[in-house]
């Protein structure tokens, strides 16, 4: 299967001297179109840093970057804004929804900025798939915290980018909620064949995972 | 992709067919043009060539006030003999044979000249057309050199048209470019997916030929101890004994297998129902009732605060056989005299059931791991277990193609020992 995102020798290092830290090391990450691969470690282990040089909003020390082929890193500063848009979609843990616009236009408004036109029966599905078929009118404080990463979800879904970085996705949620949020992005990342990353510091959420990775002291490693 | 192809070709052969006439048409309209207008201008050269023959008559003719009233007629327009007289006069001299005057040169010259402006023009207006004609058809051999390129590609699975490439404006060419790329698209997604089988059956098949060679050594191993004749008759029960363990095993494996290969061959397709889910646990239970009476083992069905009995889409057998997998591993690694419980909840979206032992738990790095294929813990209590390593894998798989998923799970039991697997299954 077609290689969706890859890194080499990817490095990031915080301070100088003495007081240099590690955050990234020499990471070599392949990941495979339609995966959903977990990427676990403690707080502090560097997992926050590695997503965000996968994604691009922040650069590396060393080591390169590639999405769909394209290094990422090579592209100039505007040139990447527009290819992160398109390419790869965020969900945090704090759900980012914006407040003054209701959860239909939430998931829509992105592609629409992006200058797209939206594809309302796909976003249908896709909110559907989630359950939130009733909660579309909705602004996004009347809904409880699942329901807004679900949201989140949804909106991340609905502009087909070439991969999703779920950054501690059920950080705010409480366990039998995150088991449901997670369970509804694997079923929905497989339904649309989806590529997932998701970073987790919780081992039973990433059980769920096609692979997982562990990161400590900035080093990945696979999992069994 | 032929009969594609073939469409494509004769809607352009057609479509050049069509350019030639046209071109034949506009050659043809444009040589009508301009002969009619050459003819038009060498009429009006002789009209005038015609009209200073009659000036000059009149002039031949004249004498005093007459040449005046000739001039003035002539001036009115006054049809008449004038003129004639001095014609004949001019005639007689010779002056009005052609090229026997000086206007009558000045005429030929004239016509010469319109002559050869309009086959000048002429030429030009062909040679434009041609032009133009072969850009176009140059244009077009260039689509079709390279629709020819993508379909070369195509066969060589390639599937990927270069984004530059795509076709300007709308027309025959563009909807033809549109379909390629959507075939292009379809049959990239095929060969993918084909590839992902290639790779799960390959797999497959080299876990099972290692799964079968380490009790398939172990029998050989026996039997040639046995053919051994100075062993005791103690040794030899015993040896026999190992025979029949390794069968078993060998056995168990075998059914396994067969769920699997089902599952991979696709061959079981998973048919949801709805139908009541506590039914589908409760038939599981009893299957398995009998193994857990042997060691004592009670299994609790704990009552939620919903009303029992949940109606969920769900391929009854199916389930059925996870659980089965579920409740089994529960009893192979609890001691005797242990409760398994069962608790089952509805949430917004899923129905979560947690099936909690207290057995020998499992410890965390290996969470990931017992739901591979022929994993086995590596606890020293599961390797004396009878088991293949398929039973998790198998559960997951059926409960992943129900939309839902399992975990196992320690935060749901504190301090006590044992494992809690949670299944998830969508509640519509």
């Amino acid at each position: 299967m077609e290689t969706i995102l890859k890194t080499e020798n990817l490095c990031k290092y915080y301070g100088k001297g003495e007081n240099e830290v590690r955050a990234v090391r020499s990471a070599d990450i392949a990941i495979k179109q339609g995966e959903f691969t977990a990427i676990v470690g403690k707080s502090g282990s560097g997992k926050s840093t590695l997503l965000h040089l996968l994604g691009g909003l922040d650069y590396p020390t060393s080591g390169k970057v590639w999405v769909k082929d394209k290094d990422i890193f090579s592209m100039k500063e505007e040139e990447l804004a527009v290819f992160r848009r398109r390419n790869i979609g965020f969900v945090f843990q704090a759900f980012n929804l914006v407040s003054s616009v209701n959860v239909w236009e939430n998931i829509v408004l992105p592609i629409g900025l992006d200058g797209r036109e939206a594809d309302v029966g796909f976003a249908e599905d896709i909110i559907k798939t989630l359950g939130m078929e009733h909660k579309i009118h909705n602004l996004p404080n009347t809904l409880s915290g699942g329901q807004q990463q679900r949201v989140a979800i949804a909106r991340a879904l609905a502009s087909r980018p070439a991969i999703i970085l779920a950054d501690e996705p059920t950080g705010n949620l409480d366990s039998k909620t995150s088991d449901e949020v997670v369970t509804l992005l694997k079923a929905s990342s497989q339904k649309y064949g989806q590529t997932v990353v998701m970073i987790t510091h919780d081992e039973d959420i990433a059980q769920i995972a096609d692979r997982i990775l562990s990161i400590e002291d900035g080093r990945v490693v696979e999992q069994g | 992709m032929v009969r594609f192809l073939n469409v494509g070709k004769s809607r352009f052969r057609g479509a050049s067919m069509k350019k030639y006439r046209t071109l034949i048409c506009l050659i043809t309209a444009g040589f009508i043009a301009i002969i009619l207008a050459g003819s038009v201008s060498i009429h009006m050269q002789v009209r005038n060539y015609k009209e200073k023959i009659q000036i000059l008559s009149v002039m031949a003719e004249g004498q005093g006030e007459d040449s005046l009233a000739a001039a003035i007629a002539l001036l009115k327009g006054a049809e008449g003999p004038a003129g004639e007289r001095g014609e004949k006069l001019l005639e007689s001299y010779g002056y009005l044979k052609p090229k026997a005057n000086w206007y009558s040169l000045g005429l030929r010259r004239d016509i010469l000249q319109i002559s050869l402006l309009s086959l000048l023009a002429f030429a030009l207006y062909v040679l434009a057309l041609l032009c133009l004609y072969r850009m176009s058809a140059r244009k077009r051999r260039q689509e079709l050199q390279e629709l020819g390129s993508i379909l070369e590609q195509f066969q060589n699975n390639d599937y990927t048209l270069k984004g530059g490439r795509s076709c300007p404006g709308g027309g025959e060419m563009g909807q033809v470019w549109s379909q390629l790329e959507l075939l292009g698209e379809r049959m990239a997604v095929g060969q993918r997916r084909l590839e992902a089988e290639k790779e799960g059956t390959k797999s497959l098949v080299t876990d099972i030929s290692h799964q079968l060679k380490t009790p398939v050594a172990g029998l050989k191993a026996c039997f040639e101890i046995l053919a051994q004749e100075d062993l005791s008759p103690k040794e030899q029960e015993e040896f026999r004994e190992q025979c029949r363990r390794q069968l078993e095993g060998l056995d168990a494996m075998a059914g396994a297998l067969v769920n699997i290969s089902r599952m991979e061959t696709g061959m079981i397709q998973i048919k949801k129902e709805p139908a009541d889910i506590l039914e589908t646990l409760i038939s599981a239970i009893n299957r398995v009732y009998l193994k857990a009476e042997e060691k004592q083992i009670s299994i609790e069905l704990e009552e939620g605060e919903e009303p029992p009995g949940f109606l969920i889409p769900h391929d009854v057998k199916w389930v059925c056989e996870a659980f089965i997998n579920l409740l089994e591993n529960a009893i192979k690694y609890s001691g005797s005299q242990t409760v398994i419980s069962i608790r089952m909840a509805a949430y917004i979206h899923f129905l979560r059931i947690e099936i909690s032992d207290q057995g020998i738990g499992i410890p965390k790095e290996e969470y990931h791991k017992i739901f591979k294929r022929f994993y086995r813990g590596a606890g020293t209590e599961v390797g004396q277990a009878e088991g293949s390593g398929v039973g998790l894998y198998l559960t997951r798989e059926i409960i992943g193609n129900h939309g839902g998923t399992v975990t196992v799970n320690s935060r749901c039991h504190g301090n006590r020992r044992g494992s809690t697997f949670v299944v998830q299954l969508p509640l519509s």
